[in-house]
């Protein structure tokens, strides 16, 4: 899955007063385009959907999975089936109860057609391409308060992908009865979905009635402000945004003289995708002179100096790694066609990237044109498979190379290159099967090698994350998977603080 | 010198020592808990740190940082000791705080204690990992340590002092226990001479042979004391004959002379007549001489004893009365509750005491007192009279032996052998005017 994290609408603030209530203001590169889990493709869905509903289980900043609507779990001695036990007494923020039969349905909904991200729980019994036949009881209420999962195989990773922002519990029955369920989304969250204002591009969350955490969430509201990178920078310096994390800022910004500088790694990386469905990179020799050619880590010193070079696809900290430079010996053909490298027009430095990208190929041989494209036009060219290539930032849903590579599968909707190689695909097979983590060791070189041989993706770097927060904030724990995971139930703001 | 009885005094001391005692032990005990506790605390923490190693080790070379926090977030389960896992001086992966990784660690200064580092806030327990160059680092917070260290030791203080004082007290009873045989040893010792001794409760087996061995040691002494008095009383005759030979003399002389006077055909009738005159009375004199020494031979002066000299004054007094039926009512005897005993030899020394009272019946008008006293080294019978009594230099001279007349001069006599018994006996006659305005004697008889 592409998780995308650029601006793309100029925020015009308005900011009505709220008496004395807390107000945490996050400034978001985009509102969530769906609230529905199953159909989110995007870091601000995602986002959203963290704050809103709750999952069996989630993240801990340390990646610990830790008890969030199951209080426990268990697994079977071959590893193949999984029981959860819900905790007593919950509720969605419409006070209606929460039961196995919601968790059931929400799961369920998970393995359906329409879900973007039905391949993750492609290891379930009754999983199939067409759909899930439920009658293999791969997913079903043993009482009303367990639920049992039967795998096909076991796989360690179940658990991440229970905790990721995909996989949260709706209730049942206010879905069955409002057909604009997502409109108004119900979730059993730490904070309950208030107001969508199109009009100010703001999304507005209140604190759960129904919190059922140790610690009482501090934050009577949050807000999500949608505005471009420079109008979010301008308004954090004038103490009216309390969070940029959404956007990433180099650690030398000029915005950290006004409030807290949070510096950790993230599981992400930047990559210019080759789509090699599409002339001239429908030629792997092309690909590789083009990547080749393109001198990564002078655009990383340029652009996001205080980033890690990227020596290939996997980010630092998660198997598959490079860490040592490998001589780059590939040998390809310099294409004469040209070529169009969409980026992200609401990248503040795109003017500059585009200079510097053309710069760079056209001294090499290559006709290129740097296209900076609205936000949407990007995502809608990258999903159709539009563009030649593009410049995109990868989050991740979970910490595994897997998910990575799980991009250059034939069948996955996700394949932004177009690559169709039945290797791969049984090395990513294999991958995901293979229960032992240091077993995969070996497989997941020879997958790397692979995609490394296809040259689909041109690696720029594995960004640092430099969160920006409000001096009257406390609490911020950045979490290294993405900052969808950051915990705002946990964070607190000083009332009537001026920074 | 102070004196104390054993049993006071080792029981004085366990009392005053018992808590200064109990306190260092429970300090000590504490002290020693305390360091083997937080020696193990580190090597408890350090032995886990040992069993990750090896898996850590092998997830740093596959590059694998979401599992190695899992990890060390399972080893600091509450999140208040965090642990890293530190690559080439950089960390890799932390516990608690994804924002330390990739910085690198802060330089403290720290003591080297139990394999641990120990710095002002915290202990720093290190651990090799077999990948070159990292290690696994644990950050214990020394304020927590040291508050569940202080706790811990409160506990083990008070728990170990309450078990000292109790044993202490325990102990203290146990040794009263034991001290009162001392009591009974004491009480032993001292009947020790009883030789009509009763079984105790408690019998101690040296002091049976201690007392065997004293009562044989008893009768030899007797035996050697009889010994000593025969000894003794053969001195006295040969004293007693010296004496009279010693008295006999100058009569004799005198008589001698008188006749030499009488047989000189020169020798005017008026001188003749004096010698006439005196020879019978010189005659008189050594008769009374020579029936005084007879009489001293009457007794039996052949012991030595350890007596109550109650006893023979008693019978003195018996003999007296008898004698002196007219004059007996001016004595009187004060007599001690206890006895008093002295070594003598009882009929030499009760004729001496006849004497003096035969003295003071004949010259006291109304009233002559007999009393005892007794020091550690000498026994003292005093009879004192309201008689005319005498000069002190006239008591001199009597028993310098030049004064003599009529009754004077059987006082005299009487006091002279008087005296010479208390010789015999290391003692001495001591004169004095008495209160009531006669003559008090003391008859003092030392330690033999």
């Amino acid at each position: 899955m592409l998780r995308l994290s650029w601006p793309v609408i100029v925020y015009a603030l308005s900011i009505p007063l709220y008496g004395s209530e807390v107000i945490y203001k996050k400034s978001v590169y985009s509102l969530p385009l769906t609230f529905d889990p199953i159909k989110m493709n995007d870091t601000a869905s995602l986002l959203a959907s963290n704050l809103i509903y709750d999952g069996l289980v989630r993240f801990a900043p340390n990646l610990r999975i830790e008890p969030a609507i199951a209080e426990s779990w268990r697994f079977s001695g071959d590893g193949k089936t999984i029981t959860f036990k819900i905790r007593k007494n919950l509720k969605f923020h419409n006070g209606s109860p929460i039961s196995v039969a919601d968790v059931v349905f929400s799961l369920k909904r998970n393995l359906s057609e329409e879900s973007v991200t039905r391949n993750y729980f492609d290891c379930i019994v009754g999983w199939n391409e067409k759909g899930f036949d439920e009658g293999m009881g791969g997913i079903k209420a043993i009482s009303k308060d367990i639920i049992e999962i039967k795998l096909k195989h076991p796989y360690p990773n179940f658990l991440n992908i229970m905790a990721g922002a995909t996989a949260k519990v709706l209730s049942k029955s206010e879905f069955e009865r409002n057909q604009n369920y997502f409109v108004r989304p119900i979730g059993s969250g730490p904070f309950s979905f208030h107001s969508l204002d199109e009009k100010s591009r703001q999304v507005r969350l209140d604190a759960s009635k129904f919190n059922y955490r140790k610690a009482k969430v501090s934050l009577d509201q949050l807000w999500l402000i949608e505005s471009d990178e420079k109008t979010a920078i301008s308004l954090a310096k004038a103490g009216k945004i309390d969070d940029l994390t959404n956007w990433p800022i180099s650690g030398s910004n000029e915005v950290f003289k006004f409030g807290k500088k949070i510096s950790a790694p993230v599981n992400g990386t930047w990559i210019i995708g080759l789509n090699a469905k599409l002339a001239p990179f429908n030629k792997k020799s092309v690909r590789k002179a083009f990547k080749r050619d393109f001198n990564t880590e002078n655009f990383r010193i340029k652009f996001y100096s205080d980033s890690y070079p990227a020596l290939g696809y996997i980010p630092p900290g998660l198997p598959g790694n490079i860490e040592t430079p490998e001589t780059n010996s590939s040998v390809g053909e310099v294409s004469k066609s040209k070529i169009r490298i969409s980026i992200p027009k609401e990248l503040e430095k795109h003017g500059e990237m585009k200079k510097f990208v053309e710069k760079m190929l056209i001294a090499k041989g290559w006709n290129v044109e740097v296209v900076p494209i609205k936000w949407d036009d990007l995502i809608s060219g990258y999903s159709g498979k539009k563009l030649q290539s593009f410049l995109v930032a990868m989050n991740m849903d979970y910490p595994d190379p897997e998910f990575l590579f799980k991009n250059f599968e034939s069948n996955n909707k996700d394949n932004f290159s177009g690559i169709s190689d039945k290797e791969i695909d049984q090395l990513n097979l294999e991958l995901r099967t293979e229960p032992d983590r240091f077993k995969k060791i070996p497989i997941l070189k020879l997958l790397r090698s692979k995609i490394d041989d296809q040259s689909v993706t041109v690696n720029l770097f594995h960004p640092k994350a430099n969160y920006w927060i409000s001096s009257c904030v406390n609490g911020f724990k950045p979490n290294i998977i993405s900052d969808v995971y950051i915990d705002y139930a946990s964070i607190s703001k000083k009332k009537n603080c001026k920074p | 010198m102070t004196k104390i009885s054993i049993y006071d005094y080792i029981n004085g001391s366990i009392s005053k020592t018992k808590w200064q005692l109990s306190s260092l032990l429970a300090l000590m005990l504490t002290l020693v808990m305390g360091s083997i506790t937080l020696r193990d605390t580190v090597y408890n923490e350090k032995k886990i740190l040992a069993a990750l190693a090896p898996h850590l080790s092998y997830l740093i070379t596959i590059n694998d940082r979401t599992e190695i926090m899992r990890i060390l977030s399972t080893v600091d389960t509450p999140g208040t000791n965090p642990v890293s896992v530190i690559r080439n001086g950089t960390i890799y992966a932390h516990s608690i705080n994804p924002e330390l990784i990739d910085t690198t660690i802060a330089s403290e200064k720290f003591i080297p204690l139990f394999g641990a580092n120990f710095s002002a806030k915290k202990i720093y327990v290190k651990y090799p990992l077999p990948s070159a160059g990292s290690i696994l680092l644990l950050e214990l917070s020394l304020r927590n340590i040291l508050t569940k260290l202080a706790t811990f030791m409160g506990g083990i203080f008070l728990f170990s002092l309450g078990c000292l004082q109790f044993l202490s007290s325990r102990v203290g009873k146990h040794l009263s226990k034991v001290l009162k045989s001392i009591k009974i040893l004491e009480n032993q010792v001292q009947r020790l001479s009883d030789e009509n001794h009763e079984e105790t409760e408690i019998e101690f087996i040296e002091l049976d042979n201690i007392r065997t061995e004293l009562n044989r040691t008893k009768a030899n002494l007797t035996l050697a004391k009889e010994l000593l008095a025969i000894q003794k009383a053969k001195e006295i005759n040969m004293e007693i004959y010296k004496r009279l030979i010693h008295d006999l003399q100058n009569p004799i002389t005198a008589m001698n002379t008188l006749i030499t006077l009488l047989d000189e055909e020169d020798t005017d009738i008026e001188i003749r007549k004096e010698a006439l005159d005196a020879l019978p009375k010189i005659a008189d004199e050594i008769l009374c001489q020579i029936v005084a020494t007879k009489k001293n031979f009457e007794f039996d002066t052949n012991t030595f004893k350890r007596v109550d000299i109650r006893s023979f004054i008693q019978e003195a007094l018996v003999q007296i009365k008898s004698t002196n039926p007219d004059n007996y009512h001016k004595v009187t005897y004060i007599v001690p509750n206890s006895p008093v005993y002295t070594a003598c030899d009882p009929p030499s020394l009760k004729r001496a005491v006849i004497n003096i009272l035969e003295n003071g019946l004949d010259f006291s008008r109304e009233k002559l007192e007999i009393w005892l006293t007794q020091t550690e080294e000498s026994t003292s019978i005093h009879i004192s009279d309201d008689g005319p009594g005498m000069e002190e230099g006239q008591f001199e001279e009597i028993m310098r032996g030049t004064t003599r007349s009529g009754k004077g001069n059987r006082a005299a006599l009487g006091l002279s052998s008087v005296s010479h018994i208390l010789k015999n006996h290391n003692g001495v006659l001591k004169f004095k005017k008495s209160s009531m305005g006669g003559s008090e004697f003391q008859l003092l008889i030392g330690v033999l």
